[in-house]
């Protein structure tokens, strides 16, 4: 299993039947190859039970995600405009979104949506973040240039600010507190506290009981 | 019920330098290409476009807009790199808002308070209001000298259907113009869409493209 599906996978055992969740565009909805079938997933386009995604774009489809994908829906799902769909975001009835991150700091700030020379905007990610208790991050512990993207304080525009509760990497899972900071709760098989250490830009936690992912 | 149909060269006279331009459609579906078409034909330049997101990408890059209203850029690399380049003049707003404030334009309203954005740069420049004991920033209505809107049926009185997730901004941005022009994918008989499936209420839209003539 690559490293983006061993991280969809662990992200997907954190919700439980009757959970509404949203996946955000790019690694996050590989999540959805995961979940249980009694997991319903919204897209913020205005669509509640959309089942598999597909990269191709059927131009007589009627169905489509955030990602502007074909998806099929599950028996239930219904279809809406733009402002209903963000007002089940705003008032908590989606329990979780799962984003990407540029950078995640140690007290859950997050910069998503914008770097130096690229502004690809901010999409939803900002309403999420403002209106879902649990904010997951799924990314690859280090940028492609080795550099860590959890981070003491995050120097690229913020998405929200104190709002991410899990980190999920290839190589570890985080707890994120606003007020205590980072707790590693579980690493990879294989891979010590230490490389974890020196892979992360901000000081942690190791959990009395830390487990392996 | 008085016709509302036009022909193309009835609509391309409608657009003119300068105008703001409200489109519906996401993710490259739902978009009234036709229409986009005919602001082409027109020659109109200097035009402001509000969307959720970079759909027009094509008049963006013919150099037809000086300003964009969106939430995401679609991660396109030209739209990327033609963002960077300053030609255009961006403003990023939170998908979720920017939705609510083309609702409040089209119901009459002044503005929304939201929550999205507190404490990143969404909030720069705007005015903030404690309301209830809690801080809220004040977003204006936005409306539109011309909405442009794809539906799926429309009847000649401009009573709308819309197909799938396309829904999506398209009935919002039918409300939000001063002027309200339509594409249909089906041009149906007066009592042919039941009056309880109407999403958008004829009462809204100015003018529908007849595509036969």
């Amino acid at each position: 299993m690559d490293n983006r599906h061993f991280i969809a996978k662990k992200v997907a055992s954190f919700f439980q039947d009757g959970d509404v969740i949203n996946l955000g565009a790019g690694m996050p909805v590989l999540v959805g190859d995961y979940i249980t079938d009694n997991v319903v997933i919204q897209s913020e386009n205005g669509l509640l039970g959309s089942a598999k995604s597909y990269p191709g774009l059927d131009p007589e489809a009627h169905y489509f995600n955030a990602s502007g994908n074909t998806v099929d829906l599950i028996p239930g799902a219904s279809v809406f405009d733009i402002c209903t769909s963000f007002g089940m975001i705003r008032q908590g009835l989606v329990k979780a979104t799962v984003l990407g991150a540029f950078e995640v700091s140690q007290y859950g700030d997050l910069a998503n949506w914008a770097r130096p020379g690229s502004y690809p905007g901010m999409g939803g990610a900002m309403d999420l973040v403002s209106g879902i208790r649990d904010v997951i991050v799924m990314t690859d512990h280090c940028a492609k240039n080795g550099s860590p993207k959890i981070v003491s304080e995050c120097t690229l525009p913020l998405t929200g600010r104190r709002v991410v509760k899990a980190i999920v990497t290839e190589l570890a899972l985080f707890d994120v507190s606003a007020a205590e900071g980072l707790t590693l709760v579980e690493h990879r098989e294989g891979v010590s506290v230490e490389e974890i250490r020196a892979k992360t830009g901000a000081p942690f936690k190791v959990a009395p009981d830390l487990k392996i992912m | 019920m008085k016709s509302k149909l036009f022909s193309r060269d009835e609509i391309i006279a409608q657009f003119h330098d300068g105008q703001t331009i409200m489109t519906g459609g996401f993710a490259f579906h739902g978009l009234p290409n036709e229409l986009l078409d005919c602001v082409i034909a027109s020659g109109a330049r200097h035009l402001t476009n509000i969307a959720l997101d970079a759909s027009c990408a094509r008049l963006m890059h013919m150099g037809i807009f000086d300003k964009v209203i969106m939430a995401h850029s679609g991660s396109v690399r030209e739209n990327l790199e033609l963002i960077a380049s300053g030609k255009i003049e961006v403003e990023f707003c939170p998908m979720g808002t920017i939705a609510e404030r083309i609702r409040a334009g089209g119901m009459g309203l002044g503005g929304i308070l939201v929550k999205t954005g507190l404490g990143t740069v969404a909030q720069e420049g705007k005015q903030t209001i404690e309301l209830n004991g809690q801080e809220w920033i004040l977003e204006p209505a936005l409306r539109a000298d011309i909405s442009l809107v794809r539906a799926a049926t429309a009847d000649a009185y401009g009573n709308l259907t819309y197909n799938g997730t396309a829904l999506n901004s398209n009935h919002i941005v039918a409300t939000a113009g001063d002027l309200t022009i339509v594409e249909a994918d089906r041009l149906v008989e007066l009592d042919e869409i039941a009056p309880e499936n109407i999403v958008t209420p004829g009462i809204f839209v100015n003018m529908i493209l007849d595509k036969n003539c």
